[in-house]
Parts: C-alpha cells; structure tokens; sequence
C-alpha cells in the first residue's frame, strides 16, 4: 500500500494544469506504485457553490476505470447556504473526508467578527465539529504555488501556523491532513500543539531534507506516524517528494508510504 | 517505479550543476565570512555523493548586501576559491562581483579567472542585467570567455518586489542579450520562484541565453515547457541548494532520457570546465 495524501482533478484558473482528472492521476499513480489518493475538485474552490464540484467528481468516479483507489475529500464552504446539508450528503455519498479552502472561499480559520448574525462565528469549527459527527478526517492545503509567481487575480496569502492553531486547537479530536505546510513554519504555539495533537498529519511538499537538519528537526515535531507521503499532484512533479522520503535516513521511508492509510484507520 | 531506481539515471552521465553555493563562518555581525564553513562544504559534497551529482559550480553572492563593496567581494571570492582546493575537479569558482564598482570588478575578475582559475561571474540584484553599469563588465566576460550567472526571477508579489526591486527577469536577460550577442549569459534559477513561464517565453528567441533549472519551486510542468521552448541545449542542471527539488524535477519530467542526460550535463557548458582544463 502507497497512500498519497495530496493530490487534485479539476482546473486552477491561474495554470493549465496536466493529469487533472481521475484518469491523469492514475497514470502518474502507476509510474510511482501509489495505490491510493486522496483526492478533491478544485473547481470547488472557485465556484460560488462549492458542492456542484463534488458532484462533478462523484459523477467523474462512476465512471472511473483505473487500478488508483481514490479516496474522495468533498469541498466544504461553511460561508455558504446549505452547507452542513450539502456536506451531511456528500458524506451519505461515498465521500470520506472533508476540504477546507479557507483563502478561496474569503473566511478564517480562526473566529471572526460577522456582521450578518446568522451566520457562525468560527465557521471552520462548524466544519470540524460536523467532521467528527460523521467521522471524517479534514484537509487543509496550506498553498497551491509560491507566492512569488502566482497570478495577480491569485491571493498572496497562505493558510498560516497562527490560523491553524486557531482551529486545530478548539477540536483535538478530527484528524486533520495539513499540506504544503512545513511543521517547522507554525511558529510556538503550534508546534506545542502539533506535539500534542497525534492527529495532525503533514507531506513533505515544503521542505528541503538534503544538505540541511530539517529531517532531523521536523521529528522534533512530529513523530514519524504523523508524517505521510502527498504530492499535491497535479500541481507538481512527484519525485522531488519521493526523494525526500526515501533519502533522508532520519525517515522511514517505508512506514512513510502507508502512514496515509493509518490515519484513516484510526478513525 | 521506485525513485531510488530512477535516480540511477544520474550514473549514465556527468551530472554538472551550474548554481551552488557555499557559504562562510561569519567574522563578526554583518560581516562576509573570512573562511569557508568547512562542513556546511562536506555536507554538500555526501549530497552530492549520494544523488550521484558529479560536479558543482559555486559562488558566495553578497545578497542581502545592496552595496556590496568590492573588499567583501574579493573576501567572498576567497571562500569560494577555498572550496574549489578542498574539492580539486568537484567543485568549481565563479566569482561574485559589484559592476557598480567597475573598476575593481575588472580587477577582480582578471584574478578569480587568471589567478584562482574561476570558470564564470555570478551576479545578484544590484543592477538589472541591461542595466548600463553591467556594460563593462559584461565586455570584460567576452573577454575572459566565462558565462554570466544573474540571480532572475519575475517576482508577481509586492513583498518580495519591495525587497529586490532590481530583480532581473527573462526581459532584462533578454535586453542585454540582444545587445551583446557574443556574451554567454545564465538566466538563473527558473525553478527560484516567480512566474516561470514570463521568464521561459522572455527569452526564447535569444540563443545566447541559456537557463538554470535551479531552486525549490517543481511546477509541473516547468521542465516540459523549458525544453518546448528553448531546447534541452539551453537548459543546465542546478539545484541552488535545493537538492530534492533540482534533481526530482528533472527526473519527474515527461521529456526523453536523451534530453534528461543532456541537461543533467549541463552539455553545452562543457566547453568551459574543458577550458579549465578539468
């Protein structure tokens, strides 16, 4: 079993994209012996309605031939109407997981001052607590380019250590995949909370492990169980991630691999 | 397949980055270091070993330094020859140098090349590269025969603007290409963040401007592209420190085997390590 905890069908606005369908990702799936991805819609991060990119995607798994086993995450826009019923359907649906998109659906992790009254305060809480209703895991996708190239229509922001630990802290319990996002960039209070917090799992797409102590640092951090493979394909290539798994001695290359598939299991 | 089985690639030819770095115990707060940091140099060198990376070209850019004088210049250029000794056909010079400071840029380029056998200049953000501060000192490159390394990016973010607001991009590459069609020049870093294909489609049509795949960024499909448009010819293999990233993009690529060896080779630099006689 290789479980790629990152990976996307759908387009991004700003980048054409290569291997953005469920056919595309087994290809690459394949060439690399990954037996499982987790995988949502992008064109849930831009449409108004973010559910009419789930279904898009439960209707592109139907008719879905490959050997991958997808493993679907269902995007969840707390912001907009109807979403616990959407997301409560979704999951009804064959759905496994939920995604937050936080900077592209213009809300905060963390608690907000809201003029419209009926709506929550903590949003993403609302998710979370939904999540751990159903039992269901949640992924946060820290960043899908560098900030330095990305289009001016693009946002400049990333989801940062401080809002994470707004959320993550106020639900210990919903297993949260946190990716593109180094353990090391959280800053304190995160990182004293990710310690503690077994069921946070990150991917080694943001951090260089040659030449430096940062395969060392990171265990630090988190424990080796909390380390997964992701690739975010098909944004990028996924042997630079591979290499950082299978080359620093400090990593269990092989536990690495199905650590994926063991936060699943611990639901 | 696995990546250790792909990695084996490197072994079929000599794998050649044309971006490194080395760096330098600091002397005091502010200062450039007076020595090469000995181990931070055998680190790379196991790296180097263990992805099967034959030889580095390496500078020590002053790049937080906006004025960098020519005594740091000349220091930082004495950590690199330092490293070039410890690692004698590993590791190769090139030398960081001030055009704002042209007259002793041209000295200090005469040394680095005649006297401490470095193979190419590298530049940082003080001057755009068609900036006519560069002129002299890119004639003198002519001279020397060595190939210009600017430190590039098409940087999309205020931030990063603010901080390096003469940046050059494949634009300015381009510009100063076009008016020295004699030089050889190194777009650096397409991999270093900022808008890749901006600066891929800048300098197409310049045959004398030759990019380095380097830095952390593995866009999919950054290799893809760079070889449509400008030809495995006029990519080099570099990793800017990034080691997973340089190596992995490249091997990643749904290019041939032929062109992954050509860049790994960084085959149409050869030239200049046989000059240097290595």
């Amino acid at each position: 079993m290789f479980v790629d905890i990152s990976t996307y069908v759908g387009h991004w606005p700003f980048r054409n994209l290569k291997y953005n369908t469920l056919e595309g990702l087994d290809k690459l799936a394949q060439e690399h012996d990954i037996t499982h991805m987790v995988v949502s819609n992008l064109n849930g991060f831009f449409y108004k309605d973010a559910n009419a990119a789930n279904l898009e995607l439960l209707e592109e798994l139907k008719n879905y031939k490959g050997k991958t086993e997808f493993i679907p995450f269902a995007i969840v826009n707390p912001s907009y109407v109807e979403w616990e019923k959407d997301a409560r359907d979704m999951v009804a649906a064959g759905f496994k997981g939920f995604e937050l998109a936080p900077i592209y659906h213009g809300y905060s992790l963390a608690p907000e001052m809201l003029f419209d009254e009926y709506m929550p305060k903590h949003r993403a809480l609302q998710v979370m607590n939904l999540a751990e209703e159903l039992g269901v895991p949640v992924r946060i996708c820290s960043s899908f380019e560098n900030f330095r190239g990305r289009s001016p229509r693009d946002s400049y922001d990333n989801v940062t250590g401080d809002q994470l630990y707004a959320l993550l802290s106020k639900n210990m319990n919903v297993p949260v995949f946190v990716t593109s996002f180094s353990p090391l960039a959280g800053g304190e209070k995160f990182t004293a909370l990710i310690k503690e917090r077994k069921n946070t799992y990150f991917d080694p797409t943001s951090f260089e492990v040659f030449n430096s102590k940062a395969a060392e640092a990171i265990l630090n951090v988190i424990d080796q169980d909390q380390l997964c493979y992701g690739s975010l394909s098909p944004f990028n290539y996924m042997e630079p991630t591979l290499l950082r798994i299978a080359y620093a001695p400090e990593f269990d290359y092989e536990a690495i691999k199905t650590n994926g598939a063991k936060a699943f299991k611990s639901l | 397949m696995d990546i250790k089985e792909k990695v084996k690639l490197l072994s079929e030819t000599e794998v050649v980055s044309w971006h490194e770095h080395v760096s330098g115990i600091l002397r005091d707060r502010g200062a450039p270091g007076d020595r090469l940091n000995v181990a931070h140099c055998d680190a790379q060198m196991e790296v180097l070993d263990t992805l099967g990376i034959d030889k580095i070209v390496v500078s020590k850019p002053l790049s937080a330094d906006k004025h960098a004088s020519p005594e740091k210049c000349i220091v930082a250029n004495n950590i690199v020859y330092e490293a070039t000794k410890r690692y004698p056909g590993r590791i190769f010079g090139q030398a960081f140098v001030n055009p704002g400071f042209i007259r002793e840029t041209l000295n200090e380029l005469d040394r680095c090349v005649k006297e401490l056998g470095f193979i190419g200049v590298k530049l940082y953000h003080q001057y755009f590269m068609d900036d006519p501060a560069q002129f002299a000192m890119i004639e003198k490159c002519i001279e020397l025969d060595i190939p210009i390394l600017m430190h590039c990016a098409h940087i999309m973010d205020p931030a990063t603007r603010k901080r390096q607001p003469r940046c050059s991009d494949g634009f300015h590459m381009a510009n100063a290409a076009k008016r020295y069609p004699e030089a050889t020049f190194i777009m650096g870093h397409i991999g270093g963040g900022g808008d890749w294909k901006w600066a891929i489609k800048a300098i197409a049509d310049c045959p004398n401007v030759y990019a380095d795949i380097g830095g952390s960024v593995f866009d999919r499909p950054l290799i893809e592209e760079s070889v449509a448009l400008l030809g495995a010819d006029r990519l080099l293999f570099a990793t800017d420190g990034m080691w997973s990233s340089g190596v992995g993009k490249l091997l990643g690529a749904d290019i041939s085997d032929e062109d992954k060896k050509t860049i790994f080779s960084s085959k149409a630099f050869n030239k200049f390590l046989k000059k240097a006689g290595k």
